[in-house]
């Protein structure tokens, strides 16, 4: 089978990483994935706000992810939505177990992703450049989360779809892990899959994760190595 | 027990660092028999206490009882201040431990937005810091300018024993402070006050090359003989 792109079945898109590109943020990361591109900014610890979110035994975890009105074809209606929020929240989800919130007791982390440009599997990548500004911003954390999607195109188990294949494919599973450990953080689906294609469809995605793994480690490097 | 990185090493989050007994220090966690760094930063290990840690590059201070430190005064209420101390952590100075009289209207002494040099006393499990600044030499700062660098950069600044840092104060015969949150207060001359700035923005973002006292020592000497002709 060929897809749309030319790609292998167990292929990623062209991944490009690179960290520290906001100034005024505490830890950023940019990642081009394909034709995602997309910012990721952290901001604190710092003072709680509102005040009543804060806990005396762990930070507060705050994701916002937000699309440019010019990252889609047809112009997005600035202001979040409720995909965004729901994106937002499951960032959150992903990347609350990789860090160690309870070392910065009643302080607020706050992420900021920003998507410039969108291409199908912006969660993943935005996923995996708020880890690469986390650890920019010195945050304590367990690992790197990595995340990668895969799905069902033509009745074919594929890695990482593209914009076409998003919307004229069968199912698509995000997914996110802790890369030491391959705990799980984010899993989610759409469309409709059997039992055997799910763990086909995981087993493949993990992989595509390590890999994803294996170039934020790169691009850690560039950036601290000598 | 074996070391799985080597000494000054680069390591993220999640490297494995060490497997046996060691005993832990700062940015590492145990899981099961394995060491891990939790940090960005880079890799030490001490022979005699046979312990391994990492020491970050990145990341915001976080207040330690003894510390000297840079505060900005944030808010007067009635019983004391709040002092922002470049941390996720506001720190309170009780009039107790700043004032050898009682006074009534705090802000005639330190007032919003003034400058204080202070001692860490005391921090409690969150972050809950109490300065001092009773005594010489900390109190009010008049004057000068304040420089704000990467406060896991600051024993860089400071050297071996103070090396770098006295270095600088000779070679421009200003007066510096240095606090452990990452802000550095310079008084001199204004021409002197500029250059200053500019040699602890190199050193902070330069802090990786060995013989940076040296180097520091050659470009202040270079500039200084362009202020002189």
């Amino acid at each position: 089978m060929t897809r749309c792109d030319g790609r292998k079945k167990n292929e990623l898109r062209d991944v490009k990483m690179e960290v520290g590109v906001l100034k005024r943020a505490d830890g950023s990361a940019y990642i081009e994935w394909g034709n995602n591109k997309i910012f990721a900014g952290v901001y604190g610890p710092k003072e709680v706000i509102p005040r009543f979110l804060a806990r005396n035994d762990r930070a507060y975890l705050r994701c916002k992810y937000s699309m440019t009105p010019f990252s889609v074809e047809e112009r997005k209606r600035p202001g979040p939505d409720r995909r965004s929020v729901e994106i937002g929240k499951v960032t959150t989800g992903a990347l609350a177990p990789a860090i160690l919130l309870e070392n910065y007791p009643n302080s607020m982390i706050e992420i900021l992703i920003d998507v410039m440009q969108a291409d199908a599997g912006t969660r993943c990548a935005g996923i995996t450049a708020a880890t690469l500004a986390l650890v920019d911003a010195g945050i304590p954390m367990r690992g790197l989360v990595s995340a990668c999607a895969a799905g069902k195109v033509d009745d074919e188990i594929v890695l990482d779809l593209c914009k076409e294949e998003d919307n004229l494919g069968q199912a698509d599973i995000p997914l996110a892990i802790l890369s030491r450990t391959e705990e799980i953080t984010l899993l989610q689906m759409d469309g409709i899959m059997t039992e055997n294609e799910v763990e086909e469809a995981l087993g493949l995605a993990i992989e595509g994760c390590k890999s994803v793994y294996q170039m934020q480690m790169d691009a850690l490097k560039t950036k601290y190595g000598d | 027990m074996e070391l799985m990185v080597s000494e000054r090493e680069l390591v993220v989050p999640g490297t494995l660092l060490a497997k046996g007994k060691y005993s832990l220090g700062d940015g590492v966690t145990r899981e099961g028999n394995e060491i891990f760094s939790t940090l960005l930063g880079l890799f030490y290990f001490d022979e005699g206490k046979k312990m391994v840690r990492v020491v970050p590059l990145e990341g915001k201070y976080l207040p330690k009882a003894g510390d000297t430190v840079i505060g900005r005064i944030d808010k007067v209420l009635p019983g004391k201040w709040l002092v922002d101390i470049n941390s996720p952590y506001l720190a309170s100075l009780d009039p107790k431990s700043a004032l050898h009289d009682r006074i009534e209207d705090l802000s005639k002494v330190y007032d919003v937005g003034d400058l204080v040099f202070a001692k860490i006393d005391y921090v409690d499990e969150i972050y809950n810091a109490s300065l001092f600044t009773k005594s010489m030499p900390y109190g009010k700062l008049r004057g000068g300018v304040l420089v704000e660098i990467r406060p896991t950069r600051v024993p860089r600044l400071i050297g071996k024993k103070g090396s770098m840092i006295y270095m600088i104060k000779q070679e421009t015969k200003s007066k510096i402070l240095v606090g452990q949150n990452g802000l550095v207060w310079v008084k001199g001359n204004s021409d002197m006050e500029g250059l200053i700035k500019k040699v602890i923005e190199l050193i902070d973002n330069e802090a990786h090359i060995s013989g940076l006292t040296d180097k520091m020592k050659e470009y202040l000497e270079s500039e200084m003989k362009d202020f002189n002709s």
